[in-house]
């Protein structure tokens, strides 16, 4: 019982002493070196391993402070008090309790709290005694030194003689980076180092933390100075090049190169190809422009929703564009393009600068056979061509933009390009004009060729202004456009008729030569303002400006054996002036994703022509017309919970006639169509109604997708046609009320296993009605289409991916005069793609197109089948080289194919394009080659 | 007498005092640099990802402005209203309801956040995150902040503070807390994302802070992080960018 009793009272005393020993208390004072108290300082415990935080407090208004009943372990304890340096001690438990005694912090010199950290607000960095902070933050001009930048730091001070002190004391060593720079002589590191390249700026006061940070034992006389360097990760170049050469004469090489810093980007881009494929993509445009490559607030044509001011349109067919295509060409024939160009970038923060030069040459060789069935209902004809064309075009072109912005209210864009270029067609053609039942009616042999030379100037400038009131803003823009074109054209063709049977009834024979003019100049200007009313609506109102002027001169010489006259009836020149005025407003209501917006616009649009004939001025035509329209707005658009998103418009067009329209003139340029103007013809003015609603289901990654289109016109643009018995053209505008165009769409698309396997399918349907008026006979034609696609998305591991894509199109045309004849087209197309990743970095692209065209009126039926297969393999270190075999249209039956049928009127082209090719090419990439297979594929990449 | 009334007025003092609760209000600016984030996304190369950095140039951020409303046990964090003609160029996208409420003197933590579509109410017990204290300093907002570091293991993502200690709630933006002191800044994965208070507002008129009215599908922490991270895992594997779809 005893021994029992005494083990007991012996467990309990170790226990007893155990239990004590396992908590302790932590106490002190903190006050500062006058021994005046820090009243609430705040007092961290921190692990002493991570610095992680178990618990705080607050001193008493004496500074004192007691943590209590902590478990024995070490810690740190962090004491913080504003305007001093936070103290870091080490506690080691030992016993129940831990008296620190009277803590006593530094301040942190008056200086530098009220420079780094109060006026640059720099972190600053306290290890003990040491202090660090941001010396970049302190601003000196550029091309500034070390030197430069210390002597703006607070308690530096830096002598005549380049020595430097530090809070009185002297720097009689600095190291860069913990290492010695040219012997350790600061005058050195302070005279050669740039300041732009200055990180951190270290002054040690303590000898201690510097030999650790740097390993040298130092005077604790004097001061130590150590400076660390920024990354020069925000600098770089790169590049990539790729060349590739093949069968049929073909040939590839693309190259670019870049080079950047923080405020300034420089690209040089080059290719050239004679494949049609492979030219310069979204990605390569984004690599040239960098931080040009969208600029969403340039356009100062105001007005609803910011732009739509009325485009015009230029029927005139001596215009030629040169406007470069920057991603290549994709037309039938063979082509050839070469471009290049130069792109420098300045980013100030408050001044952008943009400079592009581009230089692109495009040629196309084609030769193509087209069918025309004219489906009128009492004279009914068909037309077969055959035309060898080879077009060039090529431009030279620079362009700049600048942005600056005065201040946080005052911005200004201005934008200045100029294109100098030109064009060169050769056509040589043979058309044949036949009655049903293959009676030949005419035919035309017909050789042009011409050759246009073009310049481009375009400026624009706009200024925004924002007020102090928020939401109120002003802007204001002014544009200048020049086109001048200059085009000498020879013609030569040979006409004949025949009466039925293959007899030769007449000859038309013309020999010309054309010089033509061209020169188009136009001054805009338009003006917003914006009012915010309460905190959900604003008013935006706008004025818009335009001063339009065109100026044409046609000079038409027949050719003979050996002299050349010109000819009045062909020859002439005209100009014409088109005035507009537009003004609006348009009340907006803007909360929490509910856009509503509710306007009206008045316009005003005055055309004024003069048309004369050859030389001779005394016969001159003119006209004037002006027309004033009011012209309502209704949009809303919505974003409603669950990502879904509506929206709506109702907006109304106005379209003026062209001038040429107008003028009562005969032009009988082209022998089989002839145009003539109708001087009371009114302008198209369009309703349109357009709708949509979107949804995406991001944890499901499922979309849904309906659109639907729907244009009623008044006063269409309708050409009335008088067919002779020759079958010759007379071509007159008029005026019909009534044509409509309906176009709707749906696109489902969901994840059938998820990442794996994706599904899309949607359906589209066209509707439309015309008139046309053959002979006096006024026809109504329906057109009415469906489409129906779907693509499939293969995925189930990172080496394979799989897609397949169906495209189905019907479309038939109906005529309500002529009831037996419509036009019944369907054109499907379907295509593999399917990609592999081997081992060694081995891959394969395949893609399989099928396309088939159909037209059962006529039983044209033609398929084309396209295989294209390429093997690559990535090698290199850093996979910067890769070596491609490629095959295209391996079964060589390639062929653009179109049918379209319009107005009564079925189309088919057939054109003979670039058909089986291998070609083996190899790239080198600077910055790696990807080496892991697309799972979607994105347009322009924003991430 | 005299003396009664003397008391009567010191006790009518201290009653006033208690029950004047003062409410403070921080506003915070939430600026996203899309550019940086671009750059962690794994399925992109070295090219793809340079592209999207250069081509955005000097980046000055997608700003967002938000409220931390609080006294001295509760804060809640919500959005800014925003007048329509100041928002990009009058257009209004809606936002996805986010709100916080906190209330440390009943533990309680209450979030209304949509997110992927649905609305979600999570009511937990607060608990305070493990934070690392360093030894910078700085200012922001006129106050001298101290930095702290902690991570967010849901999405993955290294969290800096700077807290003030002049300040005494341990309340902070969005769901970060439990320092000793307000955290004004707050940085997710060295700059990706900035949250930085812009003004500090401590009005001196008695005003009692109400709990705002929440509505949303119940769901536990456990169960909404889990639906963050399997999205995350998802969206890499499609090769879509995750933080399309969720706040980053």
């Amino acid at each position: 019982m005893r021994a029992f009793l005494t083990l007991l009272i012996l467990i309990a005393k170790i226990t007893s002493i155990y239990s004590q020993s396992n908590k302790f208390n932590l106490l002190g004072q903190v006050v500062d070196s006058s021994n005046i108290p820090l009243a609430f300082a705040s007092i961290y415990l921190l692990e002493s391993k991570d610095s992680s935080l178990l618990d705080y407090t607050r001193a008493e208004e004496n500074g004192s402070f007691a943590l209590k009943n902590i478990p024995s372990n070490n810690y740190l304890l962090k004491i913080n008090y504003v305007g001093y340096l936070p103290l870091q001690i080490k506690i080691d438990p030992s016993g129940s309790s831990v008296n620190l005694g009277k803590i006593i912090l530094k301040p942190i010199s008056k200086e530098l709290f009220e420079v780094v950290i109060k006026a640059a607000k720099a972190p600053m960095s306290i290890r003990g005694d040491t202090i660090e902070y941001d010396a970049s933050t302190f601003k000196v001009p550029a091309g500034s030194t070390l030197e430069d930048l210390l002597r703006k730091l607070p308690g530096i001070e830096v002598n005549q003689d380049g020595s430097i002190k530090s809070e009185g004391r002297d720097v009689t060593r600095m190291t860069v980076e913990g290492k010695q720079f040219f012997g350790g002589d600061p005058k050195a590191a302070t005279k050669n180092l740039p300041a732009e390249g200055i990180s951190k700026v270290q002054v040690f006061n303590d000898v201690s933390e510097e030999e650790k940070l740097t390993g040298i034992k130092g005077n604790s006389q004097d001061k130590n100075m150590n400076i660390t360097l920024k990354d020069d990760f925000k600098k770089g170049g790169f590049g990539k090049i790729t060349g590739g050469i093949g069968t049929e004469d073909r040939a590839e090489l693309k190259g670019n190169y870049n080079k950047f810093n923080q405020k300034e980007q420089f690209s040089i881009l080059a290719s050239g190809t004679n494949t049609g494929r492979n030219g310069l993509s979204w990605n390569d445009y984004q690599d040239f422009k960098g931080s040009n490559s969208f600029n969403w607030n340039d356009d100062g044509d105001f007005g609803f929703s910011n732009g739509g001011m009325v485009r015009y349109y230029f029927s005139d067919e001596d215009e030629d564009n040169i406007e470069t295509n920057f991603f290549g060409s994709s037309a039938n024939g063979f082509p050839k393009k070469i471009s290049g160009g130069l792109n420098y970038n300045y980013d100030n923060k408050k001044t952008k600068f943009s400079g592009t030069y581009f230089y692109n040459f495009d040629e196309l060789f084609s030769e193509a056979i087209r069918s025309q069935n004219f489906l009128y209902p009492d004279n009914p004809y068909n037309t077969f061509d055959t035309a060898f064309r080879t077009n060039t075009k090529q431009s030279h072109k620079a362009d700049l933009r600048i942005e600056q912005e005065f201040d946080s209210l005052h911005s200004i864009v201005f934008k200045s390009s100029i294109s100098v270029g030109g064009v060169q067609n050769e056509l040589s053609g043979f058309y044949t004009t036949l009655l049903p039942s293959d009676i030949l009616l005419s035919d035309l042999s017909m050789l042009t060729e011409y050759d246009n030379n073009i310049l481009n100037w375009q400026n624009s400038i706009i200024f925004r202004k924002k007020f102090k009131k928020k939401g109120r803003s002003l802007g204001v823009s002014a544009a200048y456009l020049l086109t001048a074109s200059d085009r000498d054209s020879k013609q030569n063709s040979i006409n004949n008729f025949y009466n039925i049977g293959l007899f030769i009834d007449s000859i038309a024979q013309l020999n010309q030569v054309l010089r033509t003019e061209n020169n188009k100049s136009q001054i805009k200007s338009s003006i917003q303002y914006v009012e915010p009313i309460g905190k959900r609506f604003y008013i935006q109102s706008f004025y818009n400006y335009s001063d339009r002027n065109t100026d044409y001169q046609r000079n038409v010489f027949d050719q003979f054996q050996d002299s050349s006259s010109i000819n009045q009836f062909l020859s002439r020149t005209f100009d014409n002036n088109i005035d507009y005025h537009r003004v609006g407003t348009s009340l907006r209501y803007s909360y929490k994703g509910t856009n509503i917006s509710l306007g009206v616009a008045y316009q005003d649009i005055i055309l004024k022509g003069n048309f004369k004939t050859g030389f001779d001025t005394s016969s001159t035509l003119s006209t004037k017309v002006s027309y004033q329209t009011l012209i309502p707005n209704l949009s809303f658009q919505i974003d409603l919970k669950k990502n879904r998103n509506i929206n709506f418009e109702y907006s109304v067009n106005l379209r003026e006639p062209s001038v040429n329209d107008l003028l009562p003139v005969v032009d009988n340029t082209n022998p089989l169509f002839i145009r003539l103007g109708n001087p009371a013809l009114l302008p198209e003015l369009s309703h349109r109604i357009s709708g949509g609603f979107r949804k995406f289901d991001p944890l499901n990654f499922t979309n849904l997708w309906l659109g639907i289109n729907y244009t009623y016109n008044e006063n269409a643009f309708v050409y009335s046609r008088d067919i002779d018995l020759k079958r010759i053209t007379s071509i007159i505008p008029t005026n019909i009320t009534g044509t409509q165009s309906l176009w709707a769409n749906i696109d489902f698309g969901f994840p059938v296993i998820k990442n794996k396997f994706t599904l899309n399918t949607g359906y589209n349907l066209n509707y439309n009605k015309g008139f046309t008026l053959i002979n006096t006979l006024k026809d109504e034609i329906t057109t009415l289409g469906h489409g129906f696609n779907f693509r499939l998305n293969l995925t189930p591991v990172d080496k394979f991916s799989f897609f397949l894509n169906g495209n189905a199109r019907f479309s038939e045309q109906y005529s309500e005069l002529n009831t037996s004849e419509s036009a019944k087209l369907q054109n499907y197309s379907s295509g593999i793609e399917l990609n592999y990743k081997f081992p060694y970095k081995i891959f394969l692209n395949s893609s399989f197109n099928y396309s088939q065209f159909i037209n059962k009126s006529n039983s044209f039926n033609e398929s084309v089948p396209l295989l294209n297969i390429s093997v690559y393999k990535v090698f290199l270190k850093g996979d910067k080289g890769e070596i491609r075999l490629s095959g295209y249209d391996l079964f060589n039956e390639n062929l653009g194919i179109n049918q379209s049928a319009w107005s009564n009127v079925v189309t088919q082209t057939t054109t003979f394009t670039l058909a089986r090719y291998f070609l083996l090419s190899f790239t080198y990439n600077m910055r790696g080659i990807k080496t892991s297979l697309e799972k979607n594929r994105r347009g322009f990449s924003m991430g | 007498m005299k003396i009664k009334y003397q008391i009567l007025f010191i006790n009518l003092f201290f009653l006033f005092n208690l029950q004047s609760q003062n409410v403070c209000q921080i506003n915070y600016v939430r600026t996203e640099f899309w550019g940086k984030i671009v750059q962690r996304l794994p399925y992109l190369s070295k090219e793809e990802k340079d592209r999207s950095i250069l081509t955005r140039g000097r980046d000055e951020g997608f700003k967002s402005k938000y409220i931390l409303t609080f006294d001295s046990t509760q804060s809640f964090y919500t959005y800014e209203e925003e007048s329509a003609a100041e928002s990009n160029y009058g257009y209004s996208w809606r936002k996805e309801d986010y709100l916080i409420y906190k209330d440390f003197a009943n533990k309680r933590k209450l979030s209304q956040i949509e997110e992927l579509g649905k609305t979600y109410l999570i009511d937990e017990t607060y608990h305070r995150p493990k934070w690392k204290i360093l030894n910078e300093i700085k200012d922001v907002a006129g106050y001298i902040c101290m930095k702290a570091e902690t991570t967010d293991t849901i999405k993955n993502q290294k969290i800096t503070a700077w807290f003030t200690d002049a300040l005494t709630l341990s309340t902070g933006p969005e769901e970060f807390d439990g320092l000793p002191g307000t955290i004004l800044e707050l940085i997710k994965n060295d700059g990706d994302v900035t949250i930085t208070a812009t003004s500090v507002l401590l009005p001196k008129y008695p005003l009692p802070l109400k709990a705002p009215k929440m509505k949303g599908r119940k769901i536990t922490s456990f169960k909404f992080n889990e639906l963050i991270q399997k999205h995350i895992i998802e969206s890499i594997e499609a090769q879509r960018n995750p933080f399309w779809s969720i706040r980053y």
